[in-house]
């Protein structure tokens, strides 16, 4: 059971790096971004092809990776503040461009990382002294450098700007910021980091595969969310460790899912059913508790 | 400060052309400070927009300080020129807190990644939310969606003189609130306008607010200046005056009527 | 309520550990990428083999991925929490999931229904027994050649043929690549029409129709699930339709392969094998052997096609009448 949740804990992280993407277009920016399903192929795409055509290290490769999804989101923004498309369709667009374009890239539906070495496989090689953690920390190590990085850029003059976008543009425009610009931007920042996730996912995973990214957005809205409803704060570090909680809690309901819902009776083809039902329990739990106190704000009225 | 050479807007639909503004020509000098009252539709918003850059002219120049502005995109615009609108929640974030609003106010033109709230900033900005007088020093890291309307419509003030910009526009920015917070952010703006010399445009559509403040004021009725005082003139004008004046140029409106009461 | 909740689950807990630790003598992963009558089928052709062997007292887990390829991983990783002796893989996402999570371990990961396991990098090439450690398996790679043959011997006429496939799909575009690369060895040209999901399939169906002399069809998930459009287009076409799946013959004029199960079965002989004591890389991969030819007379006479007597001798089964009849 202990690996099973070192094990959820590990993709919990990996996919947690997509969560805060969409955290940063969903809630921050307030811009449903459906290229995530699109972007995350992207990176492993691309990953996988240098793994395996070039001599290019696992790691060098995870921030090409994030480039190549900067400039899927800056596709998305320009539809978007240049033609007018409206947002949800505008990810959708490019999200049906990177089908064909990451297939391009791959050469094949499938490519598989096996004979490769990418990144986990060095680290579970070279820190072997920590034994079945190892690639658990190193995850967590990238995971949560990335969170802070984000926290801080989110505390920046800049970040300031893309929140005030996100809650309300007359407000910012009157400040002097060009909304399109900060859309834009952030589109290519989540994107990016949407593409580093899915490029670590491929090398955890041992391949990469053109359906991968299908619902992405909607595992991605769902850590946030999840996150969001359990830990209630304004503060930008609170909020993406709520998001990073929330897409752990998803990740152990599946792999409880896996691992028990025979005992209750259900099949494997139940799977997602179980999984749905797991979270909708870790919503209601709390809210339960919640009920019970009432917080008194130093902020209210 | 500002010039309007011969500005008019005319909007076109499918169904039929609506001239908001027919072509005003006016010469603001710096420390003016000019009110605008006027009926509905009199054209006083479209007039602010205009010179906000929310949408650009049919005919006719904008200039700012000598610059040609007509041209300019609007937050390019709103790094020289600060805008307090009527609803008191368009003037800031509302999911960020107070200390953030402030932030994002003290920094109009290139924002770079450098931190935008430090100690010695907060220390500055809670200094300046005294001077308010509302406690909202107290409350730096409050969202500021739990403000209250006139709180929040105070704090925009602060926002929007904290870089004392070049010209300064209000539209009606007390008309949705109750007449105490009302008559707070009238002497409030009096006090930083005067203070910091802002050159000011502010439509009103209460009278004794149109004389009372500023130096300047001028009527509007369809589109066109039908009436402008000036210094000596405008102080020793009433509100009664102002209203026969109206019924000169064949104004009837209500509201207008109905304020002076206020 | 709060409390019997949690007592709820706590006992869910105690049960699921319980059930645990009642080890069986043999625990068997076996894992698909998604539920689907030929997957199915291999799935249930090992345990039917294993059990025939006389090995009763297998724990089996059963994965479905459910079309999900990030839960691969997850569901290997559980088959390796619970101790499995053995696992099954069946299709390439799956294998490789199970390759990567048992890399360098001793349990045996048997691959299933994977089209190309040199280039999913489950063994080095078709042939070399010293595999990868701990692989092996049985491979359902067609032999495109022999069916673009059957066309021939079928209409000799038959120069154009229409393909309609899935480019997303891995082991399909391979074997569209297959197919391409042995059509002009056969005086053949394979016109291709691709469809990225079961609702195109009807359209790109009908778009061969008046281009090509026949179609044809391989072993691809989001076709066969709209399989009898293509069949109606060809039928207005008015030219035959091969597929590469038996259990299609309703749906086709023709069809040429294997049988799943029989694969399963396969698949369930190099378990046998392994559990006898023989180790993974001693075992070469195999692929499975093309066998059987289907002729669907009801199809063929609608549009005024008699099968070749050389044909009809060959075929393991017709289907007349609306019924299948098989040769014994």
């Amino acid at each position: 059971m202990a690996t099973l949740l070192v094990h959820a804990v590990e993709q919990g992280l990996a996919f947690g790096i997509a969560a805060l993407a969409v955290f940063l277009t969903y809630r921050v920016l307030k811009f449903p971004d459906l290229t995530v399903d699109g972007s995350f192929v992207t990176g492993a795409a691309i990953a996988s092809l240098l793994l395996v055509r070039t001599g290019i290290d696992p790691f060098s490769v995870l921030l090409i990776a994030f480039a190549a999804g900067c400039v899927a989101g800056v596709i998305t923004g320009l539809l978007n503040t240049r033609l007018g498309i409206t947002n949800l369709l505008a990810g959708v667009l490019t999200m049906i461009m990177l089908y064909s374009i990451n297939l391009r890239i791959m050469g094949r539906p499938n490519l598989s990382l096996l004979r490769v070495d990418t990144a986990t496989r060095l680290i579970d090689q070279v820190w072997s002294p920590l034994g079945s953690v190892s690639v658990l920390i190193f995850i967590a190590l990238l995971t949560f450098g990335i969170k802070f990085l984000l926290d801080l850029f989110l505390r920046t003059e800049v970040g300031f700007a893309l929140r005030a976008t996100g809650d309300s543009e007359t407000m910012i425009t009157a400040q002097g910021v060009d909304t399109k610009r900060m859309k834009v931007l952030g589109l290519a920042l989540s994107n990016g980091l949407v593409a580093l996730s899915g490029a670590l996912v491929a090398q955890y995973s041992g391949f990469a595969d053109i359906g991968m990214g299908i619902g992405m957005i909607v595992t991605g809205l769902a850590a946030v969310i999840i996150g969001g409803t359990l830990i209630r704060s304004s503060r930008v570090g609170w909020m993406t460790l709520s998001v990073l909680v929330g897409s752990l809690i998803y990740r152990i309901a599946v792999t409880l899912a896996l691992r028990y819902g025979h005992v209750v009776g259900f099949q494997a083809s139940d799977l997602k059913l179980i999984t749905a039902i797991l979270v909708v329990l870790a919503l209601v739990l709390p809210r339960i508790r919640e009920q019970r106190q009432r917080k008194v704000s130093a902020c209210s009225g | 400060m500002l010039r309007l050479n011969g500005v008019s807007k005319t909007f076109v639909t499918d169904a039929e052309r609506v001239v908001a503004l027919q072509a005003i020509d006016l010469d603001l000098a710096k420390g003016d400070v000019l009110t605008i009252i006027g009926s509905n539709g009199a054209g006083k918003s479209t007039l602010l927009n205009l010179i906000a850059g929310t949408f650009p002219p049919t005919t006719g120049t904008i200039e700012l300080s000598g610059e040609d502005m007509t041209a300019v995109a609007e937050h390019k615009r709103s790094r020289r020129i600060g805008r307090i609108v009527q609803s008191p929640l368009a003037g800031t974030a509302p999911t960020m807190s107070v200390a953030e609003n402030l932030a994002l106010a003290s920094k109009k033109g290139r924002r770079g990644l450098r931190m935008a709230l430090g100690k010695r900033t907060r220390k500055t900005f809670t200094d300046q939310l005294a001077s308010l007088g509302l406690g909202l020093e107290q409350r730096l890291d409050c969202p500021v969606s739990l403000l209250s309307g006139g709180e929040r419509q105070a704090l925009t003030v602060l926002m929007a003189t904290l870089v004392p910009p070049e010209l300064l526009l209000l539209d009606e920015h007390t008309a949705a609130l109750d007449p105490r917070n009302a008559s707070m952010i009238v002497d409030l703006t009096r006090a930083f306008v005067g203070n910091l010399g802002l050159t000011t445009l502010m439509v009103t559509h209460n009278m004794e607010q149109a004389i009372c403040v500023g130096n300047r004021l001028v009527m509007m009725h369809k589109g066109e200046f039908i009436h402008q005082l000036a210094g000596d003139e405008k102080a020793e004008t009433t509100v009664s005056e102002l209203v026969d004046l109206f019924a000169e140029h064949d104004v009837v409106d209500d509201e207008l009527l109905l304020e002076r009461v206020a | 309520m709060k409390r019997l909740l949690t007592i709820g689950l706590a006992g869910l807990l105690v049960a699921g550990l319980g059930i645990g630790a009642l080890a069986a003598e043999l625990t068997i992963g076996i894992s698909k990428i998604v539920a689907h009558p030929a997957l199915d089928a291999v799935e249930q052709a090992v345990m039917d083999t294993l059990a025939e062997a006389g090995y009763t007292d297998v724990e089996y887990i059963l994965g479905d991925a459910q079309g999900d390829f990030n839960v691969c991983v997850t569901i290997a990783q559980n088959f390796q929490a619970q101790g499995a002796d053995l696992v099954v893989a069946i299709a390439t996402p799956t294998a490789i999931a199970a390759a990567q999570v048992y890399d360098g371990s001793d349990i045996p990961v048997i691959f299933a229904a994977v089209t190309d396991p040199v280039s999913a990098g489950l063994i080095p090439s078709a042939t070399d027994p010293s595999g990868y450690g701990n692989i092996t398996g049985v491979s359902d790679l067609i032999s495109i050649a022999a069916h673009l043959q059957l066309l021939k011997d079928l209409d000799p006429s038959i120069e154009k043929v229409g393909l309609v496939y899935n480019p997303g799909e891995e082991n399909s575009a391979i074997l569209t690549g297959m197919a391409e690369d042995a059509a002009p060895g056969l005086g053949m040209e394979l016109i291709v029409a691709s469809a990225d999901s079961t609702a195109n399939v009807p359209l790109a169906a009908q778009s061969l129709i008046g281009r090509v002399d026949a179609y044809y069809v391989t072993t691809d998930n989001t076709v066969v699930s709209a399989i009898d459009s293509v069949l109606a287009a060809s039928q207005d076409a008015g030219v035959p339709f091969l597929m590469a799946d038996p259990t299609s013959l309703a749906s086709a004029t023709m069809t040429a392969g294997f049988d799943y199960y029989v694969h399963g079965q396969a698949v369930g002989d190099v378990v046998l094998q392994v559990l006898g004591g023989t180790a993974p890389n001693e075992i070469p991969a195999v692929y499975q052997q093309d066998a059987e030819i289907q002729l669907n007379v009801d199809a063929a006479s609608a549009i005024g096609l008699a099968f070749p007597v050389a044909l009809i001798e060959q075929a393991a089964a017709i289907y007349y009448g609306g019924v299948t009849f098989e040769k014994k």
